[in-house]
């Protein structure tokens, strides 16, 4: 499996200056899922935005390009201006398809769904269509912040298995931020983690 | 009548196509919730428009400058607008809509300022506010014309794109990694387009084709983006033109005005229309 991502000996620090994390090493493979985990507060979204934005480039090596590198932020608002339907979330990827949107969101959307509203359809639906239209994107790097909030247990196990069937269909490799409590979870389902809390700056 | 139209051909072609080019800015517009921030930048341009005015009057100069100054100033006074309150938004200020208010506030009163610094610009204040499209000269209506058109284009070409990107805005804020080069576009065309807008048919046919049809569409209909911005896209120029056949025919009634009583009504009736005959879901 390729690197995808090298990263050496990272440190960051809060917009503040104050020092966050530190001496973090870790690599992405292709076909490979990775998760991130540790508690409230440690720096897990400043490090997938310094991932991104690859502001500490000496630290960080990635091999694919930005254009190939897909990113789910967490939501910041539920509600849309325009009263979308789930199809139009999902037709702004070119290669959504109607009639195949079951097999290509690996289970996780049915047909019947997508003339739901946006407006009005339930976290876990919204969710899920967020991170289908990533998929439909066929990015060689998924990075996914909390891609399990607003998830019940059944659509989180959907969510982890799409994402498994989909890294070793396309070999996309998928770094995710996620929860302490998910750690059964991604345990279940043979998911290496890295415990930020190691590398949290004392 | 027809006599009437046949003068003011021109000036109904580059006012329809500028309400539709505006109408489809404003989809976007509203979709990023920029709206307070799109009505600063528009106090901003009609300050440099005032200023414009002014010089040309106290330097008496004519001709082409007559044109080109109030422009130029325009677009810079709303690029200085839009730069300052992007830094609101870019520092992730609490509350941005109150800084708006304040940003706003500020502008009128340096516009009412300006007016009384060059005494004769109090009736062109009244007109760049309140605006009137029946006014516009030939060389203004073919400027608004094609600016209209190239929106249009813009808009059509890159519709899906600018969709997309409106609607990670607005689900993910600040987080949202936006394509640059789209962005500086999108940008682009909004400030050209307040800037002539404003300096031409007026900050209040301006606010208005760019906020109503996609606000009426948003509050009533259900069927998407299709349905979204096809309400938009009719709306819009379509008050436009029978705003202004009307208030020709009623030399009585204003044009801005009557266009966009015309936009509230019309738009009600389309809603009821289209409500009626179920057609929300295509």
């Amino acid at each position: 499996m390729s690197v995808v991502l090298e990263v050496a000996d990272l440190t960051i620090n809060t917009p503040g200056g104050s020092p966050l994390l530190s001496h973090l090493s870790f690599s992405l493979r292709s076909g490979q899922i990775l998760a991130i985990t540790g508690p409230n507060g440690i720096g897990k979204t400043t490090l997938l935005q310094a991932l991104l934005l690859d502001t500490h480039s000496s630290h960080m090596i990635w091999n694919t390009p930005p254009h190939e590198r897909a990113y789910l932020p967490q939501l910041h608002n539920q509600y849309f201006h325009i009263n979308l339907t789930l199809k139009d979330v999902l037709s702004f990827a070119d290669s959504f398809n109607f009639q195949r949107i079951e097999e290509e969101s690996f289970g996780l959307i049915s047909r019947t769904m997508l003339e739901r509203a946006w407006n009005t359809a339930s976290g876990g639906e919204r969710q899920k269509t967020l991170i289908t239209r990533l998929l439909l994107k066929r990015s060689k790097v998924l990075i996914l912040d909390e891609p399990m909030n607003h998830l019940d247990k059944s659509s989180q196990k959907k969510v982890i298995e799409a994402l498994h069937r989909f890294a070793a269909q396309e070999r996309c490799a998928v770094l995710m931020v996620t929860h302490e409590q998910h750690a059964n979870l991604l345990a279940n389902h043979k998911i290496e983690s890295i415990d930020l809390e190691q590398w949290a700056s004392k | 009548m027809i006599e009437l139209i046949q003068l003011y051909k021109w000036s109904i072609l580059a006012s329809t196509l500028l309400s539709m080019g505006l109408a489809l800015l404003g989809i976007h517009l509203a979709s990023r919730d920029r709206a307070m921030q799109t009505i600063c930048v528009g106090q901003g341009a009609m300050l440099g428009v005032l200023l414009g005015i002014g010089v040309l009057q106290y330097l008496e100069l004519h001709g082409i400058l007559e044109q080109i100054l109030p422009l130029t100033t325009a677009l810079l006074t709303s690029i200085a607008t839009f730069a300052l309150s992007q830094s609101y938004l870019n520092r992730g200020l609490a509350s941005a809509n109150s800084h708006f208010g304040s940003l706003f506030a500020i502008l009128l009163a340096l516009a009412y300022l300006c007016s009384t610094l060059f005494p004769a610009l109090e009736s062109h204040m009244a007109q760049r506010y309140f605006g009137d499209v029946a006014t516009i000269s030939d060389a203004e209506s073919m400027m608004i014309g094609v600016l209209g058109l190239g929106s249009i284009v813009c808009m059509s070409f890159f519709y899906k794109r600018f969709a997309e990107q409106s609607f990670d805005q607005a689900l993910y804020g600040g987080l949202s990694l936006p394509d640059r080069s789209l962005l500086r576009l999108f940008e682009l065309t909004v400030l050209l387009c307040l800037s002539l807008s404003v300096q031409t048919v007026g900050y209040l046919f301006t606010l208005a084709c760019l906020f109503i049809p996609t606000t009426l569409s948003a509050r009533h209909l259900k069927g998407g983006m299709k349905l979204h911005t096809i309400f938009c896209v009719i709306l819009a120029p379509l008050a436009t033109l029978l705003g202004f056949i009307l208030s020709l025919g009623l030399s009585r009634l204003p044009t801005v005005p009557t266009i966009i009583t015309i936009m509230v009504v019309v738009g009600w009736i389309l809603v009821q229309i289209l409500k009626h005959r179920r057609l929300e879901g295509g």
